[in-house]
């Protein structure tokens, strides 16, 4: 029976083992506790267990208490300054305004550039000044229906009484008859050499009356071109053919499609040329083609005015695209100083 | 102001009051701390963690030990670090912190220097045994034997129950004092557990001592 003993013996070392930590801190149960002392008086190992084990816990509890590095006070509620919020929230909100407006100018010159079309070439801008008036005077002349008499009205109204009986009666146009108002518009000192051009312009072919509307062309063209008022109508193509051989070799290729070509806002005379043979070569045929050239020229003076509002935005957008950026590049700049 | 004035303005948030709560807590929690942790920077982490994690809590408070309530918040501190600690990389055992050794000499002056330099050794030894130990049976090793808490005080500390308290606690000084004959000769000649070696061999065979 010996290893019955042994067996049992072995039981009771692990079951006071596992109680021998609970027994050093008085924290078994009273049966417990006198297993335990029962066992360790007749046990040396377990003895040595246990003397060990309150050695061990003895000297932990021996070590020293650490003096802390700092003093663990808290300072306040951790609240996030309201300032830098602030910061936060306008610069954004500035840079994003900047970028609108530089949007909203692109947007409105990209406008103004799809309703100009494409840009005029050569002399084109240096003819506005003249040209603007000599079309007026031209419209006025050419008139040949009621309909684009309306719309002269309000055009004429501006420049001379003259040029408002051409337009007043208009079934009556014939190429003389429009040669008088603006020749009586001619009297007038300021706009005198204009009001000649204008008036030599319907018995001009489209490359001498441009060339006098430019004012460039040589005195020799305007002298035969006014003596060619009066002369038969066959003659004058004859011979504004021959005139308009050396201004062609300048001139753009075919007349028709200056208009298109032109900017509505600065109507050449070369505009307005086009109309002119029509007018001085069949009358049916002149009405026709010059309702259409009118319509293309109303259509651009009509546009007019959205033109002018769109170049006005642009100012404005521009002016407030500056001082935007210059704001926003200033506070980025401090920002970053801060920082 | 008591204590318990105190409790009572720092749950209304009254900062004064939760401050001179800490003045009162702070080296229990930061010795807490430094023992579970064995890193000066960490614990003082884990301090500075704990109370403001306590100040947030303070409406929470029911009431009871409030040193108990703020151990536990101390303790999951501490959990917190330590699984900072598991994603850096381990520093090496000979790295940890030299105790100052000067409270030592504070607290009993009378003590010879060669002791002292022997406790010092003795502690740092310790301390590095106590830090192998895992990490449950460490807080709940600190908790009794470095803190003096009771086992009720552990559980109400921890939310641990009382059987696993007694199981945890029995198995971490049982490693620390493996630890300590594993590394006596690190230890001065009168700190050695001696006869360790024969009595684990008449253990291991079951035989009765005499």
């Amino acid at each position: 029976m010996s290893w019955l003993r042994k067996r049992r013996n072995t039981t009771d070392h692990r079951y006071v083992e596992e109680r021998l930590s609970a027994y050093l801190d008085d924290e078994l149960s009273p049966q417990e506790q006198g297993a335990v002392s029962q066992h360790l008086a007749a046990c040396q190992a377990c003895q040595w267990q246990f003397d060990t084990l309150q050695q061990t816990a003895q000297w932990t509890r021996e070590l020293p208490t650490i003096p802390v590095p700092r003093v663990f006070t808290i300072s306040a509620p951790a609240r996030p300054a309201p300032a830098p919020r602030q910061r936060r929230g306008w610069a954004p909100l500035l840079q994003g305004a900047t970028a609108l407006i530089a949007l909203l100018f692109v947007v409105v010159v990209a406008g103004d550039i799809m309703l100009s079309g494409v840009l005029p070439t050569g002399s084109a801008p240096a003819l506005a000044p003249q040209s603007e008036a000599v079309m007026e005077m031209a419209v006025a002349d050419v008139a040949p229906t009621q309909e684009v008499g309306k719309v002269e009205k309000e055009i004429v109204l501006e420049s001379e009484a003259a040029v408002k009986e051409g337009a007043a009666e208009p079934e009556r146009a014939t190429a003389s008859q429009v040669a008088a108002p603006t020749q009586e518009a001619a009297g007038e000192p300021a706009e005198a050499p204009l009001a000649m051009e204008a008036g030599v312009a319907p018995a001009l072919p489209p490359e001498a009356g441009r060339m006098s509307a430019m004012g460039g062309g040589s005195p020799d063209v305007q002298e035969k071109s006014v003596e060619q008022t009066a002369a038969p109508l066959a003659l004058m193509d004859e011979e504004a053919v021959e005139e308009a051989e050396p201004a062609e070799k300048m001139a753009e290729p075919t007349p028709s499609l200056v208009p298109t070509i032109l900017p509505p806002e600065q109507p050449s005379a070369a505009a307005f040329t086009t109309a002119v043979p029509t007018v001085v070569a069949d009358a049916r045929e002149r009405r026709s083609v010059v309702v259409d050239d009118r319509e293309i020229r109303t259509m651009g003076l009509l546009r007019q005015p959205v033109v002018i509002w769109l170049r006005l935005a642009e100012c404005a957008l521009g002016t407030v695209f500056i001082i935007l950026g210059t704001i926003t590049v200033v506070v980025a700049l401090q920002r970053r100083r801060g920082r | 102001m008591d204590e318990q004035a105190l409790i009572a303005s720092a749950r209304k948030g009254d900062v004064r009051a939760f401050n001179q709560l800490v003045i009162l807590y702070q080296s229990m929690v930061y010795n807490l701390a430094y023992r579970i942790l064995s890193d000066p920077d960490a614990a003082a982490d884990a301090t500075q963690d704990a109370f403001l994690s306590a100040f947030k809590a303070m409406p929470k408070f029911r009431g009871g030990s409030f040193k108990s309530w703020l151990l536990r918040i101390v303790t999951n501190a501490c959990y917190d670090q330590l699984r900072r600690k598991q994603r850096r990389p381990t520093s090496s055992l000979d790295d940890l912190p030299v105790e100052a050794d000067h409270t030592t000499v504070l607290r009993d002056p009378a003590k010879l220097p060669d002791e002292v330099v022997e406790r010092h050794e003795l502690n740092k030894v310790i301390q590095t045994g106590i830090s192998t130990l895992p990490a449950d049976q460490r807080v709940i090793l600190v908790l009794s034997d470095i803190q003096g808490l009771s086992y009720k005080e552990i559980t109400q500390a921890t939310g641990i129950s009382l059987g696993t308290v007694k199981s945890r606690l029995s198995r971490g000084r049982a490693k620390l004092r493996d630890y300590l004959q594993e590394h006596g000769e690190l230890l001065p000649s009168r700190y050695r557990l001696r006869g360790a070696t024969e009595m684990r061999r008449a253990h291991s065979v079951g035989d009765h001592m005499p």
